[in-house]
């Protein structure tokens, strides 16, 4: 019961600017850890919650080794693919998970660093992801890519009141 | 929006700009408060107002710096649309990880 009540509440993830080239992402899951851990670093599961209606998870490979290869494709409203990859540099189950990570468009020599804790409390896991990049105009371009979905997804809700409004 | 990061990565403008938090501040009184020459400040301040963060009231004959608080808005929105993402994935993988520790118990049951 306690349990069904705490994941009630509303989450909010916070967004600390540490440095030039870092910033850190915290936030508050209702499930334990070895939950968390386990479903973002299987395939299978990565599949059911990285991707959502705008933008589309296509394929999801995970080598989980160290020096192990993962590669995400999300395919954007727009039918483009827009392709994700990196390095397992740490894995320590269920509590750090350290990766690179590109954005392929972009190419080589942008690609950023994510450390992933996880530390559970009362069958809570709190997340968090500290990113550091190659440079703080990389940072900048990473932070505003979700502006960039963020309004994809607005547009997507515009749309959707949009058709159901002429029907 | 390239212009607020740029006059924000200065530590002296950004010490500059917290001062400014609590209210308007002739140069004079900026470069005491900091430790800080004129001429420094009267340069920060500057960069500062050519990225819109700073505007400059007079008040009997004296020139106060007072924080424009259009810029800062602008990157708390860039800021809170990239959050709002991360969100809704992170939720995404709440519901999820809850719905999986639930059939889970079922099974052991």
């Amino acid at each position: 019961m306690q349990v069904e009540m705490a994941t009630k509440e509303k989450n909010r993830a916070s967004i600390d600017i540490i440095a030039d080239t870092e910033i850190l992402i915290t936030r508050t899951i209702g499930a334990p850890r070895d939950i968390v851990f386990e479903i973002i670093t299987t395939p299978e599961h990565v599949e059911h919650w990285y991707g959502c209606a705008v933008m589309k998870m296509v394929h999801c490979e995970i080598d989980l080794r160290v020096g192990g290869k993962w590669r995400y494709v999300l395919r954007m409203p727009d039918q483009t693919e827009h392709g994700f990859s990196g390095e397992y540099r740490e894995i320590v189950p269920p509590e750090r998970l350290v990766s690179t990570e590109s954005y392929e468009p972009i190419g080589p020599g942008h690609e950023m660093l994510a450390t992933v804790t996880l530390e559970e409390r009362n069958g809570r896991t709190t997340f968090r992801n500290r990113l550091v990049y190659k440079s703080k105009a990389d940072r900048d371009g990473h932070i505003g890519s979700g502006m960039e979905a963020g309004m994809q997804e607005s547009f997507d809700r515009l749309e959707a009141l949009a058709t159901k409004r002429g029907r | 929006m390239l212009a607020t990061f740029t006059a924000l990565a200065e530590p002296n403008r950004l010490r500059i700009v917290e001062l400014l938090r609590s209210g308007a501040q002739p140069v004079g009184e900026i470069g005491e408060r900091l430790h800080l020459q004129q001429p420094q400040v009267s340069k920060h301040l500057r960069v500062l107002k050519d990225a819109g963060l700073v505007g400059v009231e007079v008040r009997a004959q004296h020139r106060f710096y007072e924080l424009r608080p259009e810029p800062l808005r602008e990157l708390e929105v860039w800021l809170e649309r990239f959050r709002e993402v991360w969100d809704a994935r992170l939720d995404r993988l709440e519901d999820y990880a809850v719905q999986l520790q639930k059939a889970r118990a079922r099974t052991k049951k």
